[in-house]
């Protein structure tokens, strides 16, 4: 877990198996009022966000062992995170993905690679207007 | 753009490494191949084999699996799927969702795997525990490369050792 916290900024929480994803986020983010908090496995993400309730959750679909759709569906169960704001990255655009996506509540569905200056209009875009959600369907 | 930049670079200086007028015997000529890649942008590949109006510059293409999708397939209706879903459970299966939208509608999503051995291991388990009609959906993605030929390895000695080779 990479850790980094400021007072009275926006909490987001990026889940990526791929170190310089992670490493992209945090480089892009650096001068945004944010404080990442970043996991390469869901396990260990969901034992924190079991605890944390950040403003975003950035969540990569394909990783080892539990995906991220399968965590987001672990999430939206605890009440904390019904509504919790959720932008889903992944490395290809298929239809039955974003009808998962868009059943678990995400508000964003953007296709990689992303690059600094996308990562960073993404992020400010969040900032300016916080996300609103409809509660999950399932 | 960087990298593609740079691509463009040494294409050139290559070529330019290379004499124009040179000339090997049908004999003697031995074709080095330079792939560079993968690249995922097409249309910025193709920029620079327009360049190189000859046929030393190629694009190739590969398919690449990045992700299996594991599923068990649509069933009737919401009330088959809730009862598949119980027995995943009852058997002690983890980590899987019923799909209540779109073409793939009481589906149940048992993971998404980039790597063989989670695959396999998910595999293992629903077989062990009696589900063997579950599904797989491989995803793929093309890859762009860009081959070099030249006709020599003579002129390329100075940069072999920073590129990949092959023969």
């Amino acid at each position: 877990m990479y850790y980094a916290m400021k007072n009275n900024h926006l909490k987001i929480v990026v889940i990526d198996d791929s170190p310089s994803s992670i490493l992209l986020y945090k480089a892009s983010t650096d001068k945004l009022p944010v404080n990442v908090t970043s996991f390469n496995l869901s396990a260990e993400a969901f034992t924190y966000l079991k605890k944390h309730k950040p403003d975003l959750i950035i969540l990569d679909i394909i990783m080892p062992g539990m995906d991220g759709f399968t965590l987001l569906k672990k999430l939206r169960d605890l009440p904390d995170h019904k509504m919790t704001p959720v932008i889903i990255m992944t490395s290809k655009d298929y239809f039955q993905d974003r009808s998962i996506a868009k059943q678990l509540g995400v508000i964003d569905f953007i296709i990689k690679p992303l690059r600094f200056n996308e990562i960073n209009k993404l992020l400010r875009k969040y900032i300016t207007s916080k996300p609103t959600l409809k509660a999950a369907t399932v | 753009m960087r990298s593609l930049a740079l691509l463009l670079i040494l294409v050139n200086l290559i070529f330019f490494i290379y004499p124009k007028n040179h000339k090997i015997s049908a004999e003697t000529q031995t074709t080095t191949c330079f792939k560079i890649g993968p690249y995922k942008d097409l249309n910025q590949l193709k920029q620079i084999e327009n360049q190189f109006n000859n046929q030393k510059v190629k694009i190739e293409q590969t398919q690449q699996l990045i992700s299996t999708w594991i599923y068990l397939p649509p069933f009737k209706n919401r009330k088959a799927a809730i009862r598949a879903k119980y027995k995943l459970k009852q058997k002690g299966i983890d980590h899987f969702m019923i799909i209540t939208t779109g073409k793939f509608k009481y589906a149940i999503s048992l993971g998404f795997f980039s790597q063989t051995k989670y695959i396999n291991r998910r595999i293992k388990e629903l077989k062990a525990k009696g589900f063997h009609n579950f599904k797989q959906q491989e995803r793929y993605k093309t890859n762009y490369w860009l081959t070099v030929k030249l006709p020599s390895e003579e002129s390329l000695k100075n940069i072999k050792h920073v590129l990949c080779y092959e023969k």
